[in-house]
């Protein structure tokens, strides 16, 4: 009787969301990739999720020694991050529970972020910046309130919020603030560099290359199809030539949504360390 | 130091050698060697395209075939020319070590003698090549108004000093186009 009040109290001190995110991160490193470019067909195939990366040029794998060790380091890391959450949910009120979530709960979520703005980022350079005729304000003022509202939410929590998972909350919608603050800073210094080194954009530095040479660079954003066009003249000749580009994400991604939607709130839900117990009883 | 502070010392520590000890494995994998670490040694533009230079073309095209043409008497070329498209089949042996498409040649032929436009001439149906592989390119030319049938009645033949104007060629090589145009050769 009494063993079978405690397993219910055990079953009910269990964080359920934390077990299935757990199980999940350990499972994610062999779900497959999440996010796929190709050029062409065949030309350039690329699949990628941050634990591995397939790439294929012209027929022939490429393979980059130090690509493979990162993926191996963000495996084992994702594992051991899943076994963390997973131990800290089992036993959540053990005194190193909430350190083991805080460790591991977050980097599905901040995984899937970067895969998103990695190529987000690297379209809009290639499809706005490197043209040339951008300037620095923008993205200077973008920086600017980013890390303003990030300021005053850090201050507003510490201020006005005691429930820890709201605490939680804001200390994670602060740090995105921060990224997004830290994408228009990337944004600015490649403006400053392409105004800097490439007065004319990349159509100058394709005109000086070829006579007469003219680019159109089309890139997806994540997801989607464009073409990306050059052309040379020569004489009474003209030449193009069209690369088409594909990029989509891909099964994997989706498994890490529901990863990283179950790992914040198992995140948000569970106990806080040792000493928010003690001053909740103060 | 509490075991709080140990543990998170701990997990700070695992994160950051997780971080990396793979890229220093990697480097030491390849001596140090920036540029093999990162790209590794294959080079797959290299393997593919590195050929080119050395591309031998001399058997690249077998005889065309230009079915009865060329022994025609003028009653029975100009017959010819009004009845319809001509296909001139070109056997062509791809040199190339990737496999190609020609999606399209086409063109004016003209008589530069009297600048008349005598007809133009379009890849019948797109030719897909394999690596080192043969096939057929059947090119299809129309004689293209009364006045170049006059003109070929005027040279009593076909005209001698004839060129071609416009003249297109598009290539697919692994989904990328290549597409290139003359304005006269």
């Amino acid at each position: 009787m009494n063993m079978k009040i405690n397993l219910r109290k055990l079953v009910r001190t269990i964080n359920w969301f934390g077990v299935i995110a757990g199980i999940l991160m350990i499972v994610l490193p062999f779900a497959g990739r999440w996010w796929r470019l190709s050029v062409g067909t065949g030309a350039m195939d690329l699949a990628t999720s941050p634990f591995g990366i397939t790439t294929t040029a012209f027929g022939q794998t490429m393979e980059s020694t130090l690509a493979r060790y990162i993926f191996l380091g963000a495996t084992i890391s994702i594992m051991i991050a899943g076994l963390f959450v997973l131990l800290a949910s089992l036993l959540p009120e053990q005194w190193w529970s909430a350190r083991l979530m805080d460790f591991g709960a977050t980097k599905v979520f901040w995984m899937a972020i970067w895969l998103v703005m990695t190529p987000l980022i690297g379209a809009y350079i290639v499809n706005n910046i490197l043209p040339g005729g951008q300037t620095l304000g923008i993205f200077v003022v973008g920086a600017t309130i980013s890390i303003v509202i990030a300021v005053l939410f850090k201050f507003l929590a510490r201020k006005f919020l005691k429930k820890l998972w709201s605490k939680r909350l804001m200390k994670l919608a602060t740090n995105v603030l921060l990224m997004i603050a830290a994408m228009f800073i990337v944004l600015a210094v490649c403006v400053f560099a392409v105004g800097k080194f490439l007065p004319n954009g990349v159509q100058g530095l394709v005109s000086d290359a070829i006579p007469g040479g003219t680019v159109s660079i089309n890139v997806p954003y994540v997801s989607g199809s464009a073409a990306t066009t050059f052309s040379m003249s020569m004489g009474s000749g003209q030449a193009t030539v069209t690369l088409p580009i594909n990029m989509g994400l891909m099964s994997g991604f989706a498994l890490a949504i529901v990863t990283a939607v179950f790992s914040i709130l198992a995140w948000v839900y569970h106990p806080g360390p040792p000493e928010e117990k003690e001053k909740k009883k103060k | 130091m509490n075991k709080e502070t140990v543990l998170g010392v701990l997990l700070f520590m695992l994160s950051l050698s997780l971080a990396v000890v793979p890229i220093v494995m990697a480097f030491s994998a390849h001596g140090w060697d920036p540029k093999a670490t990162l790209l590794g040694d294959s080079n797959p533009i290299e393997t593919q395209f590195g050929d080119l230079q050395n591309l031998n073309l001399e058997n690249m095209f077998g005889n065309p075939d230009f079915g009865n043409l060329s022994n025609l008497g003028l009653t029975d070329l100009l017959s010819l020319l009004q009845g319809g498209p001509i296909n001139i089949t070109i056997p062509v042996t791809s040199p190339l070590n990737f496999p190609i498409t020609v999606k399209n040649i086409s063109g004016n032929l003209v008589c530069r003698e009297h600048g008349i436009t005598l007809g133009y001439f379009q890849l019948a149906n797109e030719v897909q090549f394999p690596a080192y592989g043969s096939n057929v390119l059947t090119i299809a030319g129309s004689a293209n108004t009364a006045e170049a049938l006059a003109d070929v009645a005027t040279h009593g033949g076909w005209p001698n000093n004839t060129g071609f104007e416009n003249v297109t060629l598009k290539l697919e090589i692994y989904g990328i186009v290549i597409e290139g145009t003359i304005e006269s050769i």
